[in-house]
């Protein structure tokens, strides 16, 4: 090399330590975003002006994963339908187990079922009649959560606990619209945690194990956080998350909102990781799959559920599902916070190879008929698990999770007195 | 599409190292990690542009994506002070976020006095060990204009650890221009 300077070299000598230092997992995951990008490749190559506008979707810390019961939702679910035993006679007790479900009505398979369609096309025309949404640099949301999960699903360690709870909380979270802090509730308020039992079976499983204690939360989870470096991002099942720009752009025409999600969901990313020249890397392999009317109801709940959308989109996506068939109309029904509204739901498609005898699960949308809003989300079994192991199976009807949406909409940061923090402490089941 | 994500995996394996090294000499870690995925995000999409020996290419995307967030980010600090915030010089938004890099030693400290424009032809060529040629197609500049802008660079810097060691030198650095080179920047 071409011999430098002596303060060149003296600098040189200087050279900060942390320029070396590479979070490789991230290295890894970045890799594994940019070629998940692939149809993006082909169609953008050869336009002008490329690289300026070209962004990955920024790191977040998931916030949903701190959130316990959020966490515990997706797990229970997994595991109450994949390890379904057959020794369960299906008389649930609580709430959550309605009696025989009538049968289906034989919608013909091409059609939509008129009278959820028409709730949701009126239901669209409501939302438009009702208030603008207020602005602000957060996504707020107030949530009543019901889980039902393992006792054991709240402990540092298994502790040996073969019985469920139910456990219902109200979760609050504070998203950032722009990279910043967010902030987290949960539960917002002990006075309110209810940690139960789904089925008089668990209850008498918990007193012959000498009645342990069962937290919620447990000691050092959850209450009152900041989440430093997030960012307030929409999921797409299956594919990348998109930015809230992004997503505040999708159309607002059902036709085109619907052939977006269709486009979103086609391809899919599977990843795996390979060795190459010695190290580790992520190569991610596009597959097409073909887009089902589940999936694109799926998108539409999640969207509804977590997504900062406004009057017009929201109006939009209940239009994009009116035309789906499949989705039924269920009449009368009442969420986890006591409010009555109109149920619709859809089955809820299957994860490629999961385990056909893993049971099915519906999801259920609760709306106001006289405003549009949507009330609650609603996970719901359709038919129980048959695999042979000791986690219960539930009984067909059984909320298995529920979100009852007290607040969501954008609204200002913490305010003068900082964030609302909640005492110290854990609930635990009474009785 | 196979072989090019084989070809870009090998790209990003080799050079990724530097690139956020780069970033780091500019920008917090967070901003330098964000700012290497979008380089090479824009590398993959125009793979077919990437040319043989991509380093300085790739830094000169790595440079024009800084430039890029540094302006929105001017653009929303105006705004907040517009709206009554803090925001005057010597705030936070005057402070460059890559200086606790040059903060340290001795000579890191006479580098973090110099112009954001000296830091980076020095440390291109000290950091990066980049050849002259390779750091001025990253700045945008005939390897001539560089090697100039790397002397009166350099000079700059001796004259602050001169600085530093209380003997006072006849021109006090601030007070010399920046020489007016084009900075033209290079075409991505």
């Amino acid at each position: 090399m071409n011999r430098r300077h002596e303060t060149l070299e003296r600098l040189a000598a200087e050279r900060p330590p942390q320029l070396d230092v590479v979070d490789e997992a991230r290295r890894e995951r970045d890799l594994a975003a940019i070629l998940a990008t692939g149809d993006d490749r082909e169609r953008l190559a050869g336009n002008g002006r490329p690289g300026d506008r070209a962004r990955l979707p920024r790191e977040r810390r998931r916030l949903v994963l701190r959130t316990g019961l959020a966490a515990a939702l997706a797990g229970a679910v997994a595991i109450a339908l994949a390890v379904a035993p057959n020794d369960r006679s299906g008389q649930g007790g609580g709430r959550a187990a309605p009696a025989a479900r009538a049968p289906r009505a034989a919608t013909p398979k091409d059609l939509a079922d008129p009278r959820s369609s028409a709730f949701l096309l009126a239901s669209a025309t409501r939302l438009l009649q009702g208030p603008a949404s207020p602005a602000g640099p957060y996504w707020y949301m107030r949530v009543r959560n019901l889980v039902l999960t393992s006792a054991d699903a709240f402990s540092r360690q298994p502790r040996g606990l073969h019985f469920q709870v139910r456990i219902e909380s109200t979760a609050e979270s504070w998203m950032p619209r722009h990279r910043g802090t967010g902030h987290l509730v949960d539960p917002a308020g002990l006075a309110d945690v209810k940690i139960g039992f789904p089925t008089a079976r668990d209850r008498a499983a918990w007193r012959a194990a000498g009645s342990p204690r069962i937290d919620y939360p447990p000691a050092g989870v959850g209450r009152a956080e900041d989440v430093p470096g997030t960012i307030l991002e929409v999921d797409v099942p299956g594919s990348r998350p998109l930015s809230v720009d992004q997503f505040l752009r999708l159309p607002t025409d059902p036709l085109r909102l619907g052939a977006r999600i269709r486009a979103l969901r086609h391809v899919a990313f599977e990843g795996r990781r390979v060795q190459r020249g010695g190290r580790p890397t992520v190569v991610f392999d596009a597959r097409k799959v073909p887009v089902t009317d589940g999936m694109v109801f799926e998108t539409v709940a999640g969207w509804l559920a977590s997504a900062p959308v406004g009057p017009r989109l929201q109006a939009s996506l209940y239009r994009v599902i009116a035309g789906l068939p499949g989705v039924r109309y269920e009449g009368s029904a009442t969420d986890q916070a006591g409010r009555r509204g109109i149920g619709i739901s859809m089955l809820q498609p299957r994860p490629r190879g999961s385990d056909p005898a893993a049971g099915s699960l519906e999801t259920r949308l609760i709306i106001n008929p006289a405003s549009g809003q949507l009330l609650a989300s609603e996970q719901v079994v359709v038919s129980p698990g048959r695999s042979r192991a000791s986690a219960p199976a539930y009984p067909a009807g059984t909320i298995v999770s529920a979100q009852a949406f007290l607040a969501r909409h954008w609204t200002d940061g913490p305010g003068p007195h900082g964030w609302p923090t909640n005492p110290p402490g854990t609930a635990a089941p009474r009785g | 599409v196979e072989d090019a994500a084989r070809r870009f995996t090998a790209i990003y394996d080799e050079h990724y190292r530097q690139v956020l090294a780069y970033l780091l000499t500019r920008a917090d870690r967070q901003v330098a990690e964000d700012l290497a995925a979008d380089t090479f995000l824009v590398a993959w999409r125009r793979l077919e542009d990437v040319p043989a020996g991509p380093l300085p290419w790739l830094l000169g995307v790595a440079r024009n994506l800084l430039r890029e967030q540094r302006r929105a980010s001017s653009r929303r600090e105006a705004l907040n002070g517009r709206l009554g915030a803090a925001g005057g010089p010597g705030g936070p938004a005057d402070r460059d976020p890559s200086d606790e890099i040059v903060e340290g030693s001795e000579v890191r400290r006479a580098l973090a006095t110099l112009s954001q424009r000296d830091r980076e032809v020095l440390t291109l060529v000290a950091w990066l060990d980049l050849a002259p040629k390779d750091a001025a197609q990253v700045v945008g500049c005939t390897p001539a204009t560089f090697l100039v802008r790397l002397h009166r660079a350099r000079r700059r810097l001796e004259r602050a650890l001169r600085a530093a060691h209380g003997r006072p030198s006849g021109d006090p650095a601030p007070a010399e221009q920046v020489p007016a080179v084009s900075a033209k920047e290079q075409p991505l």
